[in-house]
């Protein structure tokens, strides 16, 4: 990789790597000692529809039954607060029904930052956790801890512009369908944990983060990535957990080089520590796809 | 006798009188916390309910199963300088026992749950095990065999445990102790069918259901001090659900507790599992105050991903 590549985040990244380890694990003391609990500014118990300009300070939540369905060119708003003092904000958007984001390729819904000088992690994630379902389509979301996180829960992702996020799309045991979508200037891109359920991640292009995918732990290549473009990636393409010892299948993707030696040399996997499984990129796409639904 | 700290240090806080012909004793105590243990001759043993809290207002059926213990062996190893050594033979009824796992804990912190510091293999048909490169210290040692033959998860009715009469054990650089753990069986679940149970303890309880209204049979009760529960280790846990989907959850503390229920224990949840959150509130939390037991905390649960 060219160490001379310019970071594209406004702020430090070893600060968003902070972050990261702050989120997950947490130690019990530290929980312990947390001073203050995020208020729930919204809870939707039957259907509710957003436009315009609506601003999240504090937790909405979606509850189990419920559905909220936002209209396109909806700019979602987060404050930035920090309740607990983890360095990361506290404003978040969390489903447990269902959830319906339909924004248009010339009219995306928002999900961005109220701060003038946003930066990642001025709030948390659109969380979609033990849900009824989640659709979205044609939206940006930005300045997040986590664009989205989704979880034992059934959703399709398509047309997303994610940037400016530490974990710009993250899934465990999560069926998802992420298509025609953007990543680009997340410390991860992707991050995923399969936990017994695969992913499908198609035609999306991934390029300009720190790292492409990182494939944490408990992926048993269930998922199927295919189709997209992974260039550019500062550090890695594809990066693997120290646990993650099993090889993970992603055939037919373009990976930004012709060669495969250059192409492996995007990935931090069993080829560098013996312990982790490795990327099986062959066959590889030999073309840059021309991936027109993609913002 | 009932000792104020974990440790058994000074004066017990009380002795009963000897036992009679049928074993039975009786133990009047000063409301508090305790830990009990019985003793006769060269017969020892641990309570399993310890740490044991008397209130006022409940007449607690505690008892004891006597095992006989000898003194540990301590010889010195290498030239001094390894690490020390702790290893032995675990026992039933004079008998060696494998699939038994024996850990070490620092201190009682998390009621001796977990893994702990070091834990050894499951025995073998000798019931031998063995854990080297112990660093100097003190550790509480505890042998145990869980039913459902894995290494994590709450002690059921009918499981074997051995809480080592010379804890806390001391371990020192270049020397091995040499132990025989008695294995005990446990007789009760601490669950919704314990006796001389009052409702001024400081916990919760209900009806795990699933979507149709049936109890479900079998699943655990998890409190955690986080929302986020699935990344921490739960505050408390229930036995598990009886045929009716009754359960009951012991708190260590009065405090805001989040909660949930799943068929399994330890690592995530996978497809098809139970599981479920507490839906009285929007965020799954339960305000529990000091010596009160809420009821009626009812939790539907669902498998995961299938519809």
């Amino acid at each position: 990789m060219n160490p001379n590549r310019v970071c594209p985040f406004r702020v430090q990244l070893p600060a968003l790597l902070v972050f990261a380890a702050l989120i997950y694990p947490v130690s019990a003391k530290a929980t312990e000692t947390a001073i203050k609990e995020t208020p729930i500014q919204q809870v939707i118990r039957q259907k509710a529809r957003w436009d315009g300009e609506v601003k999240v300070d504090g937790i909405v939540i979606v509850a189990k039954g419920a559905s909220l369905s936002i209209a396109r060119g909806t700019r979602v708003v987060f404050s930035v607060r920090d309740d607990d003092g983890d360095g990361i904000g506290d404003s978040e958007l969390r489903v447990e029904g269902s959830l319906e984001v339909t924004g248009s390729k010339g009219d995306p819904v928002i999900f961005t930052s109220a701060a003038a000088q946003p930066e990642p992690a001025d709030w948390k994630y659109i969380m979609i956790n033990h849900a009824d379902g989640a659709r979205v389509s044609h939206a940006v979301i930005e300045y997040a801890f986590s664009g989205i996180q989704i979880h034992y829960t059934r959703g399709s992702f398509s047309g997303l512009v994610l940037r400016h996020n530490v974990d710009g799309f993250r899934f465990s045991t999560a069926p998802a369908i992420l298509e025609n979508s953007l990543l680009t200037a997340n410390v991860n891109g992707i991050r995923f944990e399969e936990r017994g359920a695969g992913a499908t991640v198609r035609r999306n292009v991934v390029s300009g983060n720190k790292i492409g995918v990182f494939a944490v732990i408990k992926n048993r290549g269930m998922t199927v990535f295919e189709e997209n473009i992974f260039e550019n990636n500062l550090d890695y393409n594809v990066k693997m957990g120290m646990r993650q010892s099993r090889d993970i299948p992603m055939k037919r993707n373009w990976w930004g080089y012709l060669e495969s030696a250059a192409i492996e040399d995007t990935f931090f996997d069993g080829r560098i520590e013996p312990e982790m499984g490795k990327v099986m990129f062959e066959p590889y796409l030999t073309e840059r796809p021309h991936l027109a639904q993609t913002p | 006798m009932a000792y104020r700290t974990i440790d058994l240090e000074g004066e017990p806080a009380a002795i009963s009188s000897p036992s009679g012909p049928d074993g039975r004793y009786s133990l009047d105590l000063e409301p508090g916390t305790y830990y009990l243990v019985a003793s006769a001759v060269d017969m020892w043993t641990w309570c399993g309910q310890n740490p044991v809290t008397v209130t006022g207002s409940e007449r607690p059926w505690i008892g004891f199963s006597l095992v006989t213990w000898s003194d540990p062996v301590v010889r010195p190893v290498g030239d001094g300088d390894m690490e020390g050594r702790i290893l032995g033979k675990v026992l039933m009824d004079g008998e060696p026992i494998e699939d038994v796992t024996v850990s070490l804990y620092f201190d009682e912190t998390d009621g001796f749950r977990g893994l702990g510091f070091m834990r050894t293999p499951p025995t073998g048909p000798d019931g031998i095990f063995r854990m080297d490169m112990v660093p100097e210290g003190s550790y509480f040692l505890i042998a145990r065999k869980r039913g459902t033959g894995r290494g994590v998860g709450p002690m059921m009715k009918g499981d074997l445990i051995s809480y080592y009469r010379f804890n806390p054990v001391r371990a020192e650089d270049g020397q091995e102790i040499e132990i025989v753990l008695p294995m005990v069986v446990k007789r009760l679940d601490r669950d919704i069918h314990s006796t001389g149970f009052a409702k001024d303890r400081t916990g919760f309880e209900g009806v795990v259901t699933d979507t149709e209204g049936r109890p479900v049979q079998g699943m655990h009760v998890f409190a955690y001090l986080e929302p986020d529960m699935g990344h921490h280790k739960p505050a408390a846990l229930s036995s598990i659900t009886d045929e009716q989907g009754r359960y009951r959850v012991f708190l260590p503390a009065a405090g805001k507790y989040y909660v949930g229920a799943r068929h399994e224990y330890g690592d995530n949840p996978l497809p098809g599992e139970m599981y479920g959150h507490y839906e009285g509130t929007p965020d799954h939390g339960l305000t529990v105050e000091s010596t009160r037991f809420l009821e009626g905390i009812d939790i539907t649960v669902r498998r995961i991903l299938i519809p």
